[in-house]
């Protein structure tokens, strides 16, 4: 037995182990993921300092907006707490600068133009500005300077050992902000030699001219042609032939040239744009050999007055809608006439829902989309312009909400296994039942789909096996989904208990069962259990003669006994326990067979001589000792062993009680 | 006696204790929906439902509308690449999500040129806590990268061979490909900004492949937007949103469920439930028995086997006396 319960633990040890040596190394090589909460923290703040170096290198090739950009994808670098501020800090400063070069360049650009046309007082504005810029990128430049040590400092470059790669990347970066003050230096020599030519200019005299414009007619409908004219001539009032003039009406850019006699005319037609007065204006920039002879002009801006027929829109949406349930959306477009057709689009969010033409009142059905989430949506009603008529929109806030509905469902507490369980109900909405809808009924892994009918009820069936747990609680889930996109869904769950009745009733017999095997037992006591067990003995092993022969009786005659070879201790112990076993022999009557063990021959052998018997029983146990037990022998045994031996003969010699 | 008595009653306490606490243990396997821990997948169905395939035979057959994940862990059958290959043909989407796993099986026999590196993503400037854990914020805008800012990976890898236009997420120029696993840069190793999200159509379908499954773990899910991209990939089709469990490695803990799961289930059948009631019947009443009637004969026969034994014992030893 002992061996078998060994065995068994050694199976299941077995495996235990051995299936996740197989399922380990069906895993991929490479860690999938860690856990990030977990993660240690590893910065590389040398990669901060190339990244910086990358900024300022895009910076120096003047793509400022590139820098811009590059600097704010900082935010998602891996900083150490510790430079946070500095990097902060640092960032901002790189963007004033960038901000500033580029300001810086754009100012001397435009200076210069205006230089070329001889737009003198434009371009002194300029430069004054350029001065301040020039300065301003300066002070910032020194400030970075002053923030990239700060920023080496903090990173250990004052440190006696320095990280080889953190200390090329700051060596770069220095040498990198250098450029940047080579940068402002060059601009700094373009806006001195500007600045050396607007002088120049001053000191040129110039022959101013004079530009008129007017407009034929001085107001018209959009849409609609008008002459623009004019006449570009010198101060003195002598004309300038052949001479570009450049006219603008908004963003539109228009071009003329002017007669022998310095007039010019240009048809310019009004673009679409509801709006009163648009402004016209015309300007006259030397060129060619006009520069350096005649300085540039404006005319005053002719406001021409448009026409057009404005559109109102009132709509009247219903407060709430339902997805995928038509609604109407009325209105009227009023406009100077009813009986132009106009576009209408109405839209929900960014949905499109129609588009229509209509005229005056209108009413457009409209159908939320099934799948749109509930909550306030936007509706949006544009007219879109059709020439003379402006366009118009509206817009209302509609609530988009489905319908709620209601299930009462009988629903037991309280289920005996097995059974066969029938949940009916009823789904119904505020304002009748809801026919058709989808019910699914679900309970422990089974779930069955049924429809409601046209009254709403439905009945569902479910099958409830055994199973072995004795009381459980279980979650029933119903849920109705019904077909129609504006109903919404439900989901109702419900705990039910559920006895095993079969389970509970073996568990009481087995209680009861144990119940009664202690209590037999505790009655039946410690001398009951003893006797129990002579009396298996005396059962079991019946070949053993207990009661001792008559004298009268002829002795059996001896079983020849082996010749042992009894060497060393245990022969003498065994010697010993011969000599003895004769003399019982001789005085019971009673054989050790070659079948009997030494205890069943002393407790066969007790019975008939009590109170004989004491030595030769200690005299067994050092035999039994000797011949099965690892006990380790001595002499003393031995001599342990004479002795009972003798003693024994002595007693049974005696016939001592 | 006592010592034995001891040992199998304990060994069938220990066995049974084990197993309720394996059967009540929630799940901890990678990706799993039931797994509530860093490493499951439970809060995407807090985002919408989802549902579990045990294989791919379970793909729906109309599959316009349906979504599904797959991280392929597990190689797969030929059966299996011609069923992705009709759910991607007849309008389903399939969301490729791999790193170091078979991702590139499906991708030769779909006939893509894309492919998953299979190499470390590192990127040691732009990252969370260190270089492993890349930030991507070269994002193309698109319904997919509707209100996401930023994506942080976890131990991911990138895409080969996918065209720029095809191309939605790219890691930072700071990031490299770690193909000899010494954890730095070597010069012979690619360097961002590359490809870790891209987006192809197929026939009537879409095949979008994600650099890295962690996106769509719990502990991930809410870090930087990844929860903004897992919401637009529930929100591309209305229906229904798949995961594919049939291509993950089973952990020892989900192996042994399976199979409290399958003795449960026979438990509960008829023929189950009565072997179990004889076995607790023959169990509980059997001290009864032992002692008197039937019990005290088996007794006698096994005493006198035992009693042979001892006998024949002792004759070999003495015979060893000799």
């Amino acid at each position: 037995m002992k061996r078998l319960a060994i065995s068994i633990l050694v199976t299941v040890l077995f495996l235990a182990i051995f299936p996740p040596l197989l399922t380990i190394t069906a895993q991929p090589a490479h860690i999938p993921h860690e856990n990030p909460a977990a993660a240690k923290e590893s910065a590389n703040t040398a990669l901060l300092l190339v990244f910086y170096g990358n900024v300022f290198d895009r910076a120096t090739y003047r793509q400022y907006q590139t820098a811009h950009d590059m600097l704010d994808e900082l935010k998602q670098a891996n900083i150490p707490p510790s430079l946070q501020f500095i990097v902060e800090r640092y960032n901002e400063l790189s963007h004033q600068l960038f901000r500033d070069l580029d300001q810086l360049e754009s100012l001397l650009n435009e200076a210069s133009d205006l230089l070329a046309v001889y737009r003198i007082d434009e371009a002194r504005q300029r430069l004054d500005d350029a001065r301040s810029s020039i300065s301003s990128s300066q002070i910032v430049l020194e400030d970075i300077l002053l923030a990239t040590a700060a920023l080496g400092e903090a990173m250990g470059m004052s440190l006696p050992q320095v990280d080889t790669q953190l200390s090329q990347a700051y060596n770069r970066l220095q040498i990198i902000i250098q450029r940047i003050s080579q940068l402002i230096s060059e601009l700094n020599l373009f806006y001195e030699r500007l600045v050396r030519t607007y002088e120049t200019e001053l000191l040129v005299e110039l022959t101013p001219t004079e530009l008129s414009l007017e407009t034929t007619p001085g107001a018209a409908f959009v849409g609609d042609t008008i002459t623009a004219s004019g006449r570009l001539t010198t101060s003195s009032g002598n004309p300038l032939d052949n001479r570009g003039v450049n006219l603008s009406l908004g963003r539109r850019l228009f071009a003329a040239t002017t007669d022998p006699d310095g007039f010019y005319t240009i048809d310019i037609t009004l673009p679409y744009r509801y709006v009163s007065p648009v402004l016209l204006s015309a300007s006259f920039n030397s060129s060619g050999d006009d520069i350096g002879a005649y300085l540039g002009s404006r005319s005053p801006v002719a406001e021409v007055t448009t026409y057009f027929h404005p559109t109102q829109l009132s709509i009247s949406p219903p407060p709430d809608g339902r997805p995928g349930l038509p609604m109407t959306i009325s209105g009227q477009i009023s406009s100077t006439s009813t009986a132009v057709e106009r576009v209408i689009q109405l839209s929900l969010g960014d949905t499109l829902l129609a588009e229509e033409t209509v005229r005056d009142k209108f009413a457009i059905p409209v159908t939320p989309p099934p799948q749109i989430p509930g909550g306030v949506h936007n509706l949006e009603v544009r007219v879109a312009p059709n020439k003379r008529y402006a366009d118009a929109s509206a817009s209302r806030d509609i609530a988009i909400s489905r319908i709620g509905i209601e299930v009462a469902a009988e629903v037991p507490l309280v289920v005996v296994l097995p059974k066969t369980m029938k949940i009916n109900g009823r789904v119904y909405h505020s304002s009748g039942p809801l026919p058709d809808a989808s019910v699914e009924v679900s309970l422990r892994g089974s779930s069955t789909r049924v429809r409601t009918a046209a009254d709403g009820t439905f009945t569902a069936t479910l099958a409830m096996p055994l199973d072995i747990s004795l009381v459980s609680p279980q979650q029933l889930t119903i849920a109705i989904k019904p077909d129609e996109p504006y109903y919404a869904g439900l989901g109702l769950k419900k705990t039910l208990y559920f006895i095993n009745a079969v389970s509970v009733g073996l568990l009481l017999v087995a209680f009861v069962s144990l119940g009664l095997l202690a209590y037999n037992r505790a009655r039946i006591g410690p001398t009951r259990r003893r006797e129990e067990v002579e009396e298996t003995v005396e059962v079991i092993a019946p070949t053993v003669p207990i009661s001792p022969e008559p004298a009268s009786t002829i002795r059996p005659p001896r079983a020849p006994r082996p010749g042992y070879d009894l060497t060393g201790i245990s022969g003498d112990i065994l010697s010993a326990y011969l000599s003895g076993l004769e003399a019982v022999e001789n005085a019971s009557g009673i054989m050790l067979l070659p079948h009997t063990t030494l205890r069943e021959f002393i407790d066969a052998v007790t019975p008939v001589l009590p109170g004989s018997i004491a030595s030769f029983a200690a005299l067994t146990t050092l035999a039994e000792i000797a011949l099965y037990s690892g006990h380790r022998l001595d002499k003393n045994m031995a001599a342990q062993a004479k002795q009972l031996a003798a003693t024994a003969l002595a007693e049974l010699q005696s016939g001592t009680a | 006696m006592g010592l034995r008595k001891f040992l199998v009653i304990f060994t069938i306490a220990v066995v049974i204790l084990m197993a309720a606490v394996v059967w009540f243990f929630p799940s901890n396997d990678d990706y799993r929906l039931e797994n509530p821990f860093w490493n499951g997948t439970s809060d995407i169905d807090q985002i919408t439902p989802v549902s579990m395939l045990e294989s791919l035979s379970e793909l729906p057959s109309a599959p316009q509308g349906s979504t599904l994940i797959l991280v392929p862990y597990l190689p797969f059958t030929p059966d299996e690449l011609a069923t992705l290959d009709s759910f991607i043909s007849e309008g389903g989407v399939l969301i490729l999500a791999d790193d170091y796993g078979f991702g590139n099986q499906v991708l030769e026999y779909l006939g893509t040129g894309g492919r998953f590196s299979g190499e470390s993503l590192l990127d040691p400037l732009f990252n969370y806590k260190n270089q492993w854990f890349p930030r991507i914020f070269h994002l193309r805008t698109e319904p997919l990268t509707d209100e996401v800012q930023g994506l942080l990976l976890n131990h991911s890898t990138c895409l080969l061979g996918v065209a720029d236009n095809e191309v939605l997420a790219k890691s930072s120029s700071f990031s490299f490909l770690d193909q000899n696993g010494n954890g730095e840069r070597d010069a012979d190793e690619a360097i961002g900004p590359l490809p870790v999200i891209s987006r192809l159509s197929l026939a009537q379908g879409q095949l979008i492949l994600v650099a890295d499954p962690s996106l769509f773990i719990n502990s991930m899910e809410i870090l930087a937007n990844n929860y903004a991209l897992i919401k637009n990939i529930a929100a591309i089709n209305s229906s229904q949103l798949l995961i594919d469990y049939s291509h993950l490695p089973p952990s020892n803990l989900h192996e042994t469920k399976s199979i409290l799961s399958h003795i449960h289930d026979f438990l509960i059948t008829p023929l189950g439930t009565l072997l179990l009631v004889i076995s607790v019947l023959v169990l509980t009443l059997s001290p009864l028995w032992w002692r008197k009637g039937l019990g005290r004969e088996i007794r006698g026969i096994l005493f006198r086997l035992r009693q042979r034994a001892v006998r024949l014992q002792i004759k070999a030893k003495r015979g060893r006396l000799r």
